[in-house]
């Protein structure tokens, strides 16, 4: 996420519509990338960016500056989409077959670049849907976005080691899933 | 074994992920050079885990979205602006120079209804005073008439 200034979410806390614009283009990346991750759905990833910049407008006033911002959008965003995925978890159909979510497409060598994106890009959305959301969402912070353990503890307001025993667990799982996938390695 | 299964747990977790101190990620490093399995175990997760998210393109934002939500932020404040309106105009039917007016309305309505339910209560009780006073008389034999015009027909001439 890119950085925002004090003096930007001041404005914006007092209703300057031009300085919650900064604000969107500071965070919306991170916040729908890592809704997306988490969900695995691009419609639910906008409704879920969407509650979450009405939620930072809404709540903005109330924020004391006593903790990160950017930990206080993590954790609005984490939190909504683990609930997103949760609800979707139990409304999707239970009658999608294993083998249907693990198919990626088999790909030649000397593929274009946007191929190749979009192949790691499906690798990605596969292995994320086998693990649940409480482990994925410690897998799109650590392995997209890059925050340390300290970080992600502090955004989902849990141990470090509850950070690391969720990452092993989440990992063995992957790795296992990995295994089972037909296509070569990468 | 146990010290390899040590090993791959950091291996899987901190060292992979670049949190141990100096002095752990010397002692994983000592131990990979050492043990071709956990080595080749450190390949498997770097290349099957860690490398595909690498290279997992970043998604782009829609384009629309933020219109959508400063939509829905304008909204919000036109609720509260509805809100006002309503409030205000409850004030408003407070306010001092309207009190004058609304006293006025009042007593002339005030007025004006109780004129007219006088009258329909008096006009009641002529009618049933004197249909009671009727029955009364009738029944004990004595007859009074109520109303001058109700005597001086023949069917009551030939009654009394």
């Amino acid at each position: 996420m890119q950085e925002i200034t004090e003096d930007v979410i001041r404005q914006a806390a007092q209703g300057n519509v031009e300085a919650f614009e900064t604000v969107y283009k500071a965070a919306s990346s991170f916040v729908y990338n890592v809704a997306y991750r988490v969900i695995g759905k691009r419609e639910d990833a906008e409704e879920v960016t969407q509650e979450v910049f009405l939620t930072l407008h809404h709540k903005l006033k109330g924020f004391r500056f006593e903790s990160s911002f950017k930990t206080w959008v993590y954790r609005i965003t984490v939190n909504q989409a683990i609930n997103m995925a949760k609800r979707e978890a139990k409304t999707r159909d239970k009658m999608t077959s294993y083998d249907e979510q693990l198919e990626v497409p088999a790909i030649s060598g000397g593929v274009q670049e946007n191929i190749e994106r979009e192949y790691h890009n499906k690798i990605i959305d596969d292995l994320l849907q086998g693990i649940n959301p409480d482990q994925r969402s410690c897998v799109v912070l650590r392995n997209i976005e890059g925050l340390s353990y300290e970080e992600i503890a502090k955004t989902l307001k849990i141990n470090i080691n509850t950070v690391r025993s969720r990452l092993k667990r989440a990992r063995e799982k992957l790795l296992a899933t990995r295994k089972q996938m037909s296509y070569g390695q990468v | 074994m146990d010290k390899c299964k040590k090993f791959r747990d950091l291996i899987l977790t901190d060292y992979i992920d670049a949190q141990l101190d100096g002095v752990s990620k010397a002692q994983v490093q000592e131990h990979l050079h050492q043990c071709a399995t956990c080595q080749a175990f450190f390949l498997e997760v770097k290349n099957k885990l860690i490398v595909p998210f690498e290279k997992a393109p970043h998604q782009p934002v829609p384009t629309h979205l933020w219109g959508i939500i400063e939509e829905r932020i304008r909204q919000g404040h036109s609720r509260v602006s509805v809100v006002d309106f309503i409030r205000g105009w409850i004030e408003g039917i407070t306010f001092p120079r309207l009190v004058p007016a609304l006293a006025s309305l009042i007593m002339v309505v005030f007025i004006g209804s109780t004129v007219f339910v006088n009258q329909q209560v008096k006009q009641a009780q002529d009618w049933e005073g004197g249909t009671y006073l009727a029955y009364i008389l009738s029944s004990t034999g004595v007859s009074v008439p109520v109303n001058n015009h109700d005597l001086g027909t023949p069917i009551e001439q030939y009654f009394l």
